[in-house]
């Protein structure tokens, strides 16, 4: 252990081992020893004369948790303790006991952890019951990229106390998720196992379950949708030998007669120009990324989701390649020095034209309208990557052509709209779209996506030949599935979490079967269980209470509001709900009951019996122990059966086989991706 | 309460708890096709018969409007019915 050379020096406390490295690099005026101690990677060095030991954490190393013993409801005593569950817990431990020996040595404590509420408080926490209360009297390094120059700016001006406002709005945010998740979740089993004595884990949360909500609500619409019909017009012009598509007048035609009635007039009909407007439009650049736009553009341009766009980001922030991803800022303060930014840039042949281009006027970004107290928008350092996993290239470059098309100036479109008049009153419109000036669409290729579509030149009174017009027949489609990308701006929309953990909260739904695909699907479980949140828990399930106990968290971190006012507030609206759900136990169990039993059997159902007609059910045979398709009929005679795979989960998918009838079924194992198949094991589609 | 009316309170078409032999999701679906026959009565000469088999096989039609115009076509129940509460 470094304390052993009988020196004292300063202890520099890190997020991560790999942002440690980079610190500990970045502040050496010489040589790093770095040593690993109990597995714990420390590095120790010299900095103007003075001995310096950066150590790293591994993320948060201390929970909330109920101090009382046993299982309670509601439960509202939390205390603050060391890890002590799940795959971390063990390592937690290693890093807990190595810091608190180097704490010994140490005469200055700085907190280098990243510079946003979860940082700050896995640095006090660490500091205060793992350091012996080093919390007051921490200094606080401010950063947001892990470059050299900007880390030893951050250690030369760094702020003498820690950001406790700060602290106190996480310290806030996790104690009360803790309270609404572990009381919702214990009414929900409490009310299940004493009304009708079954255990099942059930989860909710404050973020999670108004969430739940959204896409229940739209689930509802989708699967409750009514098409209408209507008719358009479909219309194929032919101006100066060139065949282009128009659209009729009207939108939506609600008489089918009249629709015919269009195409039988203008059917291969002559018409006129009657009309010709040429518009051109000034599109602006792009605001710079923040977390949010980052994560929905990249699932646009590469389906990616939101919490793997997130992990990109954040091995490129630790790479140094990137500024700090977790942030709500679209603005790039000039104090960032972008021309020395884009100059680095351009020393990647990919860049080179681009930032040339920009290099030679003024260099001034287009700034969005959200801001970020601690952190500007997500932008590259300068820092080219060296080899990069093609994933991280592709964000990479995304993250560089965004930043670089913030700079540029606006693009010029024109649209042209020809007015084609067709027998009396049928009027036809062609548009076309064609780019005058690409202005910052060139540095954002190819991501920009705009497309010209060209259409001759010509002048009102012209002849135009109507080629083809036809009735379509159209009906109203249901609202679109929301996918990864837009359930987070309907979340940021609705204030429901943080940029940081709105990616977290809808894995967490995924892991708990509340939904499921790209295009997301409530399941059976979330259309159980939400209902049941709705009918006895309509303030926790609504966007509002969550919306108003954001609101108090931010007032807690601008200074306005104390952690102990907001939690004491958040505990008196909670408790009056939680005690009624007691008085509603029965109530909640049996429906819970129901709705679950309801999932139960409908999972093992999986078609009719070719036999008999009754149910094919997943039965367990009592001698092997081994699963198999049989017939709910068995008791009154039907001895159809067939085996069935041994592992992974069995989902009916309500499908049936085309070549031999019998129902098709998905396999979900933990190791590889689900896929289908048909029960019948000598199906002839098997032996093809 | 007798050992017949858990049956009774099955959804007649998934087996879900509900009331009067549909649950609240296929009942919705009923309440919602008998609103916009009204709708369709007018735009295309359907027949309640040719308006449920029709929205029965609709891509654009909901899994619950689905099941429930397959229902309502099974049992022969017209519009009638519907609106005076009988399902």
């Amino acid at each position: 252990m470094f304390e052993s050379k009988g020196m004292s020096y300063q202890l520099v406390l890190c997020e991560k081992p790999s942002a440690a490295a980079k610190i500990a690099s970045a502040l050496a005026e010489g040589k790093v020893q770095a040593k690993r101690v109990n597995g714990v990677p420390t590095y120790r060095l010299e900095r103007g004369g003075r001995s310096i030991v950066v150590v790293p954490a591994i993320g948060h190393l201390f929970t909330v948790a109920q101090r009382s013993k046993g299982w309670s409801f509601p439960v509202f005593d939390t205390e603050w303790t060391q890890l002590s569950e799940g795959s971390r817990a063990w390592r937690g431990r290693a890093f807990l006991e190595t810091i608190s020996k180097l704490s010994k040595g140490a005469d200055a404590f700085v907190s280098a952890c990243d510079y946003d509420t979860e940082g700050s408080l896995i640095a006090y926490m660490i500091l205060r019951y793992a350091c012996g209360g080093a919390d007051v009297r921490a200094g606080r390094m401010k950063f947001s990229t892990l470059t050299k120059a900007d880390l030893q700016s951050a250690y030369e001006n760094m702020a003498r106390t820690l950001d406790f406002n700060t602290i106190s709005a996480g310290k806030a945010r996790h104690e009360l998720d803790w309270l609404f998740g572990i009381n919702v979740s214990r009414a929900l089993m409490d009310s299940l196992s004493w009304s009708c004595h079954r255990f099942q884990i059930l989860s909710a949360g404050r973020v999670q379950s108004p969430t739940l909500n959204v896409l229940h609500k739209r689930e509802l619409s989708i699967n409750l949708h009514v098409p209408d019909p209507f008719w358009t017009i479909g219309a194929e012009v032919g101006i100066q030998g060139a065949h282009l598509q128009a659209s009729y007048m009207l939108n939506e035609i609600l008489s089918r007669q009249q629709a015919d009635g269009v195409a039988e007039r203008c059917n291969g009909k002559e018409g006129t120009v009657s009309d010709l407007k040429v518009v051109q439009m000034m599109i602006p650049p792009p605001y710079p990324f923040n977390l949010t736009d980052l994560q929905k553009e990249a699932y646009r341009l590469f389906r990616f989701t939101p919490s793997r766009t997130q992990k990109i980001a954040e091995r490129l922030y630790l790479d140094a390649l990137i500024s700090y991803p977790r942030t709500s800022s679209q603005r790039l303060p000039s104090s960032l020095g972008l021309r020395g930014i884009i100059q680095k840039l351009s020393a990647d042949p990919r860049y080179g034209d681009d930032t040339r281009d920009i290099l030679s006027g003024p260099v001034v970004p287009r700034q969005g309208p959200k801001t970020d107290q601690a952190h500007p928008a997500i932008h590259p350092t300068g820092k080219l990557p060296s080899r990069a996993a093609r994933e991280d290239g592709a964000i990479f470059d995304l993250i560089v052509r965004r930043f670089l098309a913030t700079f540029g100036p606006p693009a010029l479109r024109e649209k042209t709209v020809i007015s084609v008049l067709c027998g009396e009153s049928d009027i036809f419109k062609v548009t076309g779209y064609r780019t005058v000036d690409e202005g910052w669409m060139r540095f954002y290729k190819p991501y920009s996506g705009s497309r010209d579509v060209r259409v001759p030149q010509v002048a009102t009174g012209d002849h135009v030949l109507m080629q083809k017009v036809w009735r379509e027949d159209r009906q109203t489609a249901p609202p679109l599935r929301f996918n990864p990308g837009s359930i987070l701006g309907a979340m940021e929309r609705s204030n429901l979490g943080t940029k940081a953990t709105r990616a977290e909260i809808l894995d967490t739904l995924y892991r708990r079967g509340y939904i499921e695909g790209v295009n997301i699907k409530v399941t059976e479980l979330g259309l159980a269980v939400v209902p049941v949140l709705k009918k006895f828990f309509p303030e926790l399930a609504s966007t509002d209470l969550t919306k108003k106990f954001g609101d108090d968290m931010e007032g807690v971190e601008a200074g306005n509001r104390s952690y102990e006012q907001v939690l004491g507030l958040a505990i008196d609206e909670l408790k009056p709900l939680f005690e009624r759900a007691i008085s509603r136990y029965e109530e909640i169990g049996g429906e819970l009951f129901k709705a679950l039993s309801y999932l139960k059997e409908n999972e093992c159902k999986l078609g009719q019996c070719p036999s008999c007609g009754e149910d094919l059910i997943v039965v367990r045979s009592r001698k092997t122990g081994k699963r198999f398709l049989g017939c709910s009929g068995y008791s009154r005679g039907c001895r159809f059966s067939l085996p069935l795979p041994q592992r992974g989960r069995i989902i009916p998918t309500n499908e049936s086989c085309k070549s031999c009838g019998l129902p098709i079924v998905e396999i979900k194992g933990s190791s590889r991706k689900p896929w289908r198949v048909c029960v019948n094991d000598k199906c002839p589609a098997k032996r093809k | 309460m007798t050992s017949a009316q858990p049956k009774e309170n099955k959804c007649r078409i998934c087996g879900r708890e509900g009331t009067r032999g549909l649950c609240r999701y296929h009942r919705e679906g009923c309440r919602r096709i008998a609103k916009h026959y009204s709708v369709w009565k007018v735009r295309m000469p359907l027949t309640w018969k040719e308006y449920l088999k029709e929205l029965s096989g609709n891509e654009f039609a909901g899994r619950w409007v689905k099941e429930a115009a397959g229902f309502l076509l099974r049992e022969g129940l017209d519009l009638a019915a519907l609106e005076t509460g009988e399902v």
